[in-house]
């Protein structure tokens, strides 16, 4: 006997040691040592009365993976003890393919069904197709066990080789019909198509929910006819199971089927499935039932708002618009007892279906507790057109909670006329920013040369916040009636005004106002001489060059950053002398200003002096460099 | 204002590009009108071109948005600048316009719905 050998034995011998830290540093031991002896001994301990030892024990065969812990592993597999069987099945399923060729060839050795059956679950769920022959081999064994372990491993390993040994199994075998079935589903092949259109006439309803689902699991579209037959079935669970594979079907082929029945039947199954969260019977539902509907399926989409996602509240939406009136009804009806995140989720979707009776009823929620239930209210009372829902907004307008005030204020913009000026302007003086900005959306949105005059005349108001918003009121409105009142903002007294001012008459475009533009260039306040230098170039483009350029040598550095760049856009190398002088500015942010500026108006005189910048102190400006100098060598 | 336009599956994309005022916000309000009457009611409007809105060109979008409600039809924005998001903001008609960063994400919301 070798040292090794000797070594192994009396590590056997420690293994039936009563102590389990003897067994268990016996195990380690084994697992450490080399040679088929420690791989059989080790097979000993998954045996072994302590379940830590056990998993040890498989562990260390796993890492082993020798064609010897293979062989003992499937040995095991007819241990008097299950225990020790499932850990070898378990062991054998972990070491994977490596174990395929010795388990194939123990198919033919082994006479033991209980094996046998242990092999074929195995080898199916390694999933190896060296293993179809011997599982087709199997299909023919005397024990129906082994038989039916056999086609669901043929399922699983998904191989058309198997499909024809599968069907004269179908065909001899009578208690392997399902399971043969299914795993023709499981293969997926059209090929079985025509086998499994057939035996559906079956008498079994277990073969045929098989061959229903099987259908459906090979997902081709061609089946849906043969299925739509079925959903006529007098057995309600066969016409069930037929639609679902339908579904599956359809959701396989990305909806791209060809339905000609009536789902009206199935509604209850279909809701249930939503209610579920089936995404695919979700989307199927949402897809097929996207057209007009009456009471009773509307209720049933209303029904299912709460439980969907918010992707799917849009869908529902979309369905609802197709019945606007009865959906509205329908969503008022459950308003009532829903809890406040349903209720936001009706609101959502009555935002679109609102009408003129919805709207009447929706103004006696508008003393709901929940302040976003109240906000959202406000919102499809404003989009709804119902003009008697504007006393309702005004209620809400006074409400304690900003964000119902903003919410109100807007929805009177987009509701109301001339008639609520009045009150909408009272908005401007609210204390919170964000309802002071909502009313002068509102009155934006109404926008009338009423709107025009209010805003003109609070340019003088006592309060320089309201001068400010009226400004920045007549920029958004932005109609050429605006154009006189601005204008004279130009020469407020406040910055901020001519500066709002300026960005606005900016926008306008009114080319013959270039008189405002150039005396803001030499505003007082730079942040007004910044907004006339975009102003200007919005304007006249290019031939804006010679107002700006004295400004160059503006005293605010950012209005000098303003102009270089803005020459750059011009995209002109004649105006390249001007920003040259900048690329040695004392600020760096200049210096990349100019940078840039001279890449884009293609100065590539400069692009020596651009070149020694790669290397400059400011790795900003090194890399501002380093790019520009890469344009203007590529050209562009 | 230009608008061009192109159909994608059910919807049909309407290019926007320049100045949405009020006789732009005309234009397109007739341009919407001649694709309800050709049987279709999904638009999008890509609105990537449009410089400058004003109150006008708002009551246009708005008008627009109540008829194809009217048409049970589903109206889609995306590709707001700063500016015109920001007037959607201080309107709130974010809160009833469905706006979508991008054309893309838009249309993939209409094949959602689309049987």
């Amino acid at each position: 006997m070798t040292p090794a050998v000797e070594n192994i034995v009396s590590l056997l011998s420690q293994m039936q040691s009563p102590d389990f830290f003897a067994r268990e540093e016996a195990v380690r031991r084994l697992g450490n040592c080399s040679g088929d002896e420690a791989v059989t001994a080790l097979v000993f301990a998954l045996e072994d009365p302590d379940p830590g030892i056990r998993e040890l024990a498989a562990d260390l065969l796993v890492k082993a993976n020798t064609p010897t812990a293979v062989t003992q592993l499937i040995r095991c597999l007819n241990h008097e003890d299950i225990g020790a069987r499932n850990l070898a099945a378990e062991t054998l399923l972990k070491i994977g393919k490596d174990a395929v060729p010795a388990l194939v060839q123990a198919i033919a050795s082994s006479k033991d069904s209980g094996v046998l059956k242990f092999i074929a679950e195995i080898l199916g769920k390694i999933g190896d197709e060296r293993a179809v022959d011997g599982l087709c081999e199997l299909l023919w064994d005397e024990h129906i066990n082994v038989v039916c372990a056999s086609a669901e491993a043929l399922g699983s390993l998904r191989s058309s080789r198997a499909i024809q040994a599968l069907v004269a199994a179908y065909d001899k075998i009578e208690d392997v019909r399902p399971v043969a079935a299914e795993a023709l589903g499981k293969i997926g092949d059209s090929s079985s198509l025509s086998y499994l259109s057939t035996w559906i006439s079956s008498d079994d309803p277990m073969i045929q929910y098989a061959c229903i689902d099987a259908i459906g699991h090979i997902g081709d579209r061609s089946s849906v006819a043969t299925l739509s037959e079925l959903l006529r079935h007098a057995n309600r669970s066969i016409a069930e199971a037929a639609l679902k594979a339908i579904i599956h079907i359809a959701a396989v082929n990305r909806g791209r089927v060809n339905l000609q029945f009536d789902l009206e039947d199935f509604t209850d199954m279909l809701f249930d499935g939503i209610r579920q969260h089936n995404a695919e019977i979700t989307d199927f539902t949402f897809r097929w039932l996207n057209h007009e509907h009456d009471t009773r399926i509307i209720t049933k989409f209303v029904d299912v708002l709460n439980v969907v996602s918010e992707q799917d509240v849009l869908r529902v939406s979309d369905i609802l618009t197709h019945s606007p009136q009865v959906s509205a009804q329908v969503v008022m009806e459950h308003l009532e007892h829903a809890n406040t995140a349903t209720k936001l989720r009706y609101l959502d979707v009555l935002k679109g279906i609102v009408d003129t009776d919805s709207a009447r009823q929706l103004m006696s929620y508008a003393a709901d507790p929940e302040p976003d239930v109240r906000q959202k209210i406000a919102h499809v009372l404003g989009f709804s057109g119902y003009i008697g829902a504007v006393a309702t907004l005004k209620g809400l307008a006074g409400d304690s909670v900003d964000h119902v005030r903003s919410a109100a204020f807007a929805a009177l913009g987009w509701l109301s006329d001339e008639n609520e000026i009045d009150f909408l302007f009272t908005g401007l003086d609210d204390r919170m920013a964000d309802v002071r900005e909502a009313a002068v959306g509102a009155l934006v949105m109404i926008g009338s040369q009423s709107v025009i005059a209010r805003f003109t005349a609070d340019l003088q108001h006592l309060s320089t916040d309201r001068q400010r918003l009226a400004v920045w009121g007549l920029g958004l409105i932005g109609d050429m009636e605006a154009v006189e009142p601005l204008t004279r903002a130009a020469g407020h007294h406040d910055a901020v005004v001519r500066k709002l001012a300026i960005e606005a008459l900016s926008r306008i475009q009114v080319p013959t106002r270039m008189d405002v533009f150039r005396l803001a260039l030499s505003d007082e306040n730079a942040a007004v001489r910044k907004a006339a230098v975009s102003g200007v170039v919005a304007l006249c483009g290019n031939r804006s060059a010679s107002d700006i350029r004295p400004l160059l040598t503006d005293a605010d550095m950012w209005v000098r950053y303003h102009v270089i760049t803005a020459f750059g856009e011009f995209r002109d190398a004649a105006h390249g002398g001007y920003i040259a002088p900048f690329l040695d500015d004392v600020h760096d942010v200049i210096r990349i200003a100019a940078i840039k500026a001279v890449a884009m108006m293609k100065c590539t005189d400069l692009t020596p002096r651009l070149k020694a910048m790669r290397v400059d102190r400011n790795p900003d400006v090194a890399e501002a460099a380093l790019n520009a100098v890469a344009a203007l060598e590529r050209g562009c | 204002m230009q608008i061009t336009q192109k159909t994608e599956g059910n919807v049909v994309v309407l290019y926007l590009s320049g100045r949405l005022d009020l006789a732009s916000g005309t234009e397109l309000k007739n341009e919407v009108k001649k694709v309800f009457d050709s049987g279709k009611n999904c638009v999008h409007l890509n609105m990537s071109k449009i410089e400058f809105i004003n109150s006008s060109g708002l009551g246009a979008l708005v008008s627009v948005m109540k008829e194809t409600r009217l048409r049970k039809g589903r109206l889609t924005l995306s590709n707001l600048a700063n500016y015109v998001q920001e007037i959607f903001e201080i309107t709130q008609l974010s809160h009833i316009f469905e706006i979508f960063p991008t054309q893309e994400d838009a249309l993939a919301s209409f094949s959602f719905t689309m049987a």
